[in-house]
């Protein structure tokens, strides 16, 4: 616990060798503050697993859903998303999921994607 | 501070080559994404962390030109690329 406040106050650098995937900060639940989240199945086409077998091996990794159209607002109030990054609303057609599946952006998460992930106090 | 709940930005970072260091550090993970709160000294001192380099070594510029070591990383988001369409291909 103590280690986890700690971190917290600390930014964290992830690196990676290949183009990172798209992160979203969003307010999934109105008990809780803004966070940050990928979208599950970009994890899933990432690492190559279905989404039975991901929460099969990874119960601990939190996951989440949004309405589809709650997730596009949020994603448009960003400053600094580029509008490239932004899941097209012509996914929004017949027959598309009315929800968004999210996974919460996590150090082990980002290990499992293959980045490496750093620390810097803030007043260093 | 709580900085892990905060907006990300995501930056790659490309060496700038001069003649002189041919032999200088390689950046193997060059995709960088943190808070956008975090200031380039903070970006300074990890990658000099990675690449085993002292702070005089390391410079993080923007079109040729060094930014300052307060900026943060949304200040030069808003500065720098606000508006500006990526090109993908």
């Amino acid at each position: 616990q103590e280690e986890e406040e700690q971190e917290a106050d600390n930014f964290m650098f992830e690196f990676s060798d290949k183009p990172l995937l798209p992160s979203y900060n969003l307010q999934v639940s109105v008990s809780r503050g803004p966070c940050n989240w990928f979208l599950f199945s970009d994890v899933l086409k990432r690492l190559k697993l279905s989404s039975r077998i991901f929460q099969a091996r990874f119960p601990h990794l939190e996951v989440a859903t949004l309405p589809r159209a709650e997730f596009q607002r949020q994603v448009s109030l960003s400053q600094v998303l580029a509008q490239e990054e932004v899941p097209a609303s012509p996914e929004l057609a017949p027959g598309t999921a009315e929800t968004v599946e999210l996974v919460h952006y996590e150090p082990e998460l980002l290990q499992l994607l293959g980045s490496a992930v750093e620390y810097q106090a803030w007043s260093s | 501070h709580y900085f892990r709940y905060d907006e990300h930005v995501s930056l790659c970072l490309e060496k700038l080559s001069s003649s002189k260091d041919k032999s200088k550090a390689v950046l193997q993970q060059k995709y960088v994404r943190c808070s956008v709160r975090a200031q380039i000294r903070h970006l300074r001192r990890v990658l000099c962390h990675r690449l085993g380099l002292s702070l005089q070594h390391v410079q993080i510029l923007f079109d040729n030109e060094p930014l300052p070591d307060h900026m943060t990383m949304k200040q030069l988001w808003l500065s720098r690329w606000f508006g500006k369409v990526c090109i993908h291909q």
